[in-house]
């Protein structure tokens, strides 16, 4: 087999000129013997090392721990995400910065951690190191998340959330009914859960770039979930019997006002 | 109307897609009665607190009819007095401790589907946060084809060309200015598009009936019959209104068609916009698919 790769690597080498050219045997290794059998070793051992270590530097940066780490975050988007239910909530899971801001597959994480490195240039500059210029650019900052979150049909949402295990039975009637709208005309979770965990800046949004962030995209219209139907059915069912058991009784009111 | 198909509220794409808004709000006025009496909504929906109003009240409907006349019997828990800290004496109307008006119209109203009365109700009305000066209401010159003697009343979207939503460059929400031209509104009309409109007074006891169209006009209708009453704390208005009629301005009330229907209450001596409304229902006659039932005796 080694010497059928070899014979090819040289056809080719012909074929293309690349005659002085010498075999590149890291892609494809010749039979490991001697020396080159360290060789291999070494290169896998540094490999290892290599990639263990930075992949190990990669994950040091991602914990809410590291973000906090500048004053920028900690003082602003930290304090204001505390007291939202990402950070505490009935069932004692917390979904940190990373959670919702850097990508799970491995190369978008490294795409998005090699763009998150200017922010280390805008650290050292100080462009948002005081309350004051932290808010002059908020809604830039968010504009930037949301146009991320929209791209990606809110990969990081749905890195915790999906739509096969979200029950309708736990959920109000204008929760359902808007799922059910997102489903069929394609939106995503960035379009109405905006601000939820830190301060709202939607308002400070344009029309234009409001109806350009919140329109349905088509590529995002997907199916019902089997699951979720089934929970609708149930919960309908249960509010009909319980809707004709209080008018039987007369006592449930057929309507309930607001003031304006 | 402006709300509603404004940038806050977050349903505005499921409404305008064809959703009531008792679809996504029918269990939930409780609460955002609440939210909006106590000034704790984050969306700022209401300037004038007064301390003590109840956000909500449930109300009971029975409905029946006999082919000649509709009945409706309406049902609800007098509340506890809570005076208004900006109205002298604490009374808005001293003389009506209780006012109802319910309304009846047609597909043919746009958004009456939908939103029942609410349709009518827009940002520049009186007491509205757009409500026009007096003075620019006494120099306009609509003050010739429109009655704006108590300010602007409610109005369709039909009766205007225009009706500002977005509010850009500081312009006033609505289009109280933008009335259409007398043949237009007279289209309109002919057209069913009104809102029929009945309200009874309970300190006079007296019923008026009129329409919604490019303003609230009080007069025109049929009438109907109201008996009211207030016992034991449980207010009890049965109304008794013929089901057709061939007076301009009235909804004629067949079988087999389904009609849009809402109500308000001026509970606790309120008056102009301190009123509680329903969300837009559903009235027809021997249809279990209305929320409103008229079932024949």
């Amino acid at each position: 087999m080694a010497q059928a790769m070899s014979a090819h690597l040289a056809l080719v080498r012909v074929d293309y000129g690349y005659k002085y050219i010498k075999q590149i045997w890291f892609l494809v290794p010749p039979p490991c013997a001697g020396r080159n059998r360290c060789r291999c070793i070494g290169i896998f051992v540094v490999g290892i090392i290599f990639w263990g270590g930075f992949n190990t530097a990669m994950e040091a940066t991602n914990s809410t721990e590291f973000c906090i780490g500048c004053h920028e975050m900690e003082n602003n988007v930290y304090q204001e995400y505390k007291p939202t239910i990402h950070y505490s909530n009935r069932t004692g899971v917390r979904a940190g910065c990373p959670d919702c801001h850097v990508p799970r597959p491995w190369i978008h994480k490294v795409v998005r951690k090699i763009k998150a490195s200017r922010e280390l240039f805008y650290w050292a500059t100080g462009k948002i190191d005081t309350p004051e210029k932290f808010e002059e650019h908020r809604l830039d900052l968010a504009k930037s998340v949301w146009s991320a979150m929209k791209t990606t049909d809110s990969r990081e949402c749905r890195n915790c959330h999906n739509f096969e295990s979200m029950n309708p039975e736990f959920q109000k009637p204008r929760a359902r009914k808007q799922h059910m709208n997102s489903f069929e005309t394609g939106q995503t979770c960035i379009d109405c859960h905006k601000g939820i965990a830190h301060h709202n800046v939607r308002d400070q949004l344009t029309d234009e770039e409001l109806e350009a962030i919140e329109a349905p995209d088509p590529k995002y219209v997907r199916e019902i979930p089997k699951e979720y139907l089934e929970g609708l059915a149930r919960v309908e069912a249960k509010e009909a019997a319980m809707a004709a058991e209080a008018k039987a009784k007369m006592k449930r009111p057929l309507s309930v006002l607001l003031l304006r | 109307m402006e709300w509603i198909l404004g940038r806050k509220h977050g349903g505005k794409r499921a409404f305008t897609k064809g959703d009531r808004c008792v679809e996504c709000h029918g269990e939930e006025t409780e609460t955002i009665g609440q939210l909006i009496v106590s000034g704790e909504s984050e969306k700022e929906l209401e300037p004038n607190l007064i301390p003590g109003k109840r956000g909500s009240i449930p109300v009971t409907i029975n409905a029946t009819h006999d082919d000649e006349y509709l009945y409706l019997r309406f049902n609800w828990a007098d509340g506890d007095h809570a005076p208004v800290p900006f109205v002298e004496g604490g009374k808005m109307d001293p003389e009506n401790p209780m006012k109802l008006a319910f309304m009846v119209a047609t597909d043919e109203v746009e958004y009456a589907d939908r939103a029942g009365c609410w349709g009518t109700c827009h940002a520049d009305a009186d007491e509205m946060p757009f409500a026009p000066e007096n003075q620019a209401l006494k120099d306009s010159e609509l003050a010739a084809r429109l009655d704006l003697s108590a300010g602007v009343t409610k109005y369709l979207t039909e009766s205007r060309t225009k009706i500002e939503l977005k509010g850009r460059r500081g312009k006033a929400l609505g289009g109280w200015d933008k009335l259409k031209s007398e043949g237009d509104l007279t289209a309109a009309m002919a057209a069913n598009q009104y809102m029929d409109l009945v309200r009874y007074k309970s300190g006079a006891d007296e019923v008026e009936d009129g329409q919604i169209m490019a303003e609230r006009t009080m007069h025109g209708g049929q009438g109907a019959e109201v008996e009211a009453s207030l016992k034991a704390g449980t207010w009890s208005v049965v109304v008794k209104r013929k089901l057709k009629s061939d007076q301009p301005g009235d909804v004629s009330i067949e079988p087999g068609k389904l009609y849009n229907f809402g109500f308000a209450i001026h509970d606790d001596f309120t008056n102009g916009r301190y009123h509680h409304v329903s969300l837009g229902y559903k009235l027809a006659l021997d249809d279990d698919q209305a929320e409103i039932n008229a079932v024949k005796q």
